[in-house]
């Protein structure tokens, strides 16, 4: 049986990416031949939009506050058990076996709030990907900047072939008159 | 062809505000912009489309004695040949669909039999939805009397998914749909274990 290649291939970017075998929604981004093909999907039903590479204007990248926002939740609630473990332990004047046990949970689970906080950081800023095309800007996804980087340098070249070639024949495809079994 | 908007013409806006970017910020995505309007920080790289004229929309030219015609417009000179079915295809007939060509009829008979892959913009895939059905009530055990449900739907969708077409990028996922129909015998193997015990049970008590 001849192997035929996949029409879409993924490209980096799309929310849900990592836990995808459980996510219920989720949105991935697909390379086709000459589009983009944005994939949303919702416990087993798929909506596509199209962004064909010849349409594509620009590529619109901005700053969102997600990761700042992530760090604030993150670290109160690790502030908080940190704070009640304090009080635990410094209340816990008989030295209690079970107090310091839980107090040394919660300080545990402050820990890894800290550890969450430092990994959401070294992720890198988070941002929001747009695709501008004569018909407007729509959303793409929301990745990290670096993930959004990668993804521009993976589309740049062939939204450019698409475009490069697109230029040069289109004008004269359509001036000559067509002539039934030649190719223009 | 794309039609836009004047306004739109060879500007990148903030996605934010609507703002136009300064023209020193295109095509360095390495360096951030700051939006003159709302701050926002932003990186634009453009395309030689921003900068192209919008084409004209053509009616079609009328053909001359000897000149090929199209086939929906007799007096139309022919552009191009659709390429599902030949037919000869004048400027205001002539489809493009990625980078094919079709006539107004194959495009007409592609959107409703969902032959072509290219305006498919919905698809349900049952092998999804009977992984689903099947694994998530098997990972929420506590909610297990949804199983009388789910157990039946899990294998139902999965047999149902075989010849039906699957996701346009990951393909059919038949794995998956024998995963769902496995997780929906697991809940039904439950459901008959429970009835059973509980059967049992109530006979055991009767005649102890």
């Amino acid at each position: 049986m001849p192997h035929t290649p996949k029409p879409y291939r993924k490209l980096p970017g799309g929310s849900a990416g990592r836990v995808s075998i459980i996510a219920l929604w989720r949105v991935r981004i697909w390379q086709g031949l000459d589009h983009l093909l944005l994939v949303q999907s919702f416990f087993g039903i798929e909506q596509y939009r199209r962004f064909y590479f010849r349409d594509i204007e620009a590529v619109i990248i901005r700053r969102t506050a997600t990761r700042l926002i992530w760090n604030v939740v993150i670290g109160v609630i690790g502030l908080m058990f940190l704070a009640i473990a304090a009080v635990i332990w410094f209340t816990n004047s008989n030295h209690e076996r079970d107090l310091q046990i839980t107090a040394g949970i919660l300080a545990g689970c402050a820990v890894v709030s800290g550890v969450l906080c430092l990994i959401n950081t070294l992720r890198g800023p988070t941002c929001k990907v747009f695709v501008q095309t004569a018909a407007g800007k729509d959303p793409l996804t929301s990745v990290r900047l670096g993930t959004a980087r990668k993804l521009l340098r993976r589309l740049t070249p062939e939204i450019e072939a698409a475009q490069d070639a697109q230029a040069a024949p289109a004008a004269a495809a359509v001036t000559q008159p067509f002539m039934p079994g030649v190719s223009v | 062809m794309t039609l836009g908007t004047s306004a739109n013409f060879g500007l990148v806006r903030c996605p934010q505000c609507g703002a136009a970017l300064a023209a020193e910020s295109w095509d360095r995505p390495e360096v951030a912009v700051s939006c003159p309007n709302c701050h926002e920080e932003l990186w634009a790289q453009t395309f030689p489309a921003i900068a192209r004229a919008r084409p004209e929309v053509r009616s079609g030219e009328h053909a001359m004695e000897g000149e090929a015609v199209c086939f929906f417009h007799p007096e139309k000179r022919a552009a191009l040949a659709c390429e599902r079915c030949g037919r000869f295809v004048c400027e205001l007939c002539d489809m493009p669909l990625g980078t094919r060509h079709l006539c107004p009829a194959c495009l007409g008979s592609g959107l409703e039999s969902e032959k072509l892959p290219e305006l498919v913009n919905r698809r349900v895939v049952w092998s999804k939805l009977s992984f689903f059905v099947g694994a998530l009530p098997l990972l929420l055990f506590f909610f297990w009397p949804i199983f009388v449900v789910s157990g039946p739907a899990a294998i139902g969708f999965g047999i149902y998914s075989w010849n039906k077409p699957g996701s346009l990028v990951t393909g059919k996922g038949r794995f998956r749909a024998v995963i769902g129909i496995l997780c929906g015998l697991a809940q039904l193997a439950f459901l008959v274990g429970l009835i059973v015990a509980i059967w049992k049970g109530t006979t055991h008590a009767s005649h102890p």
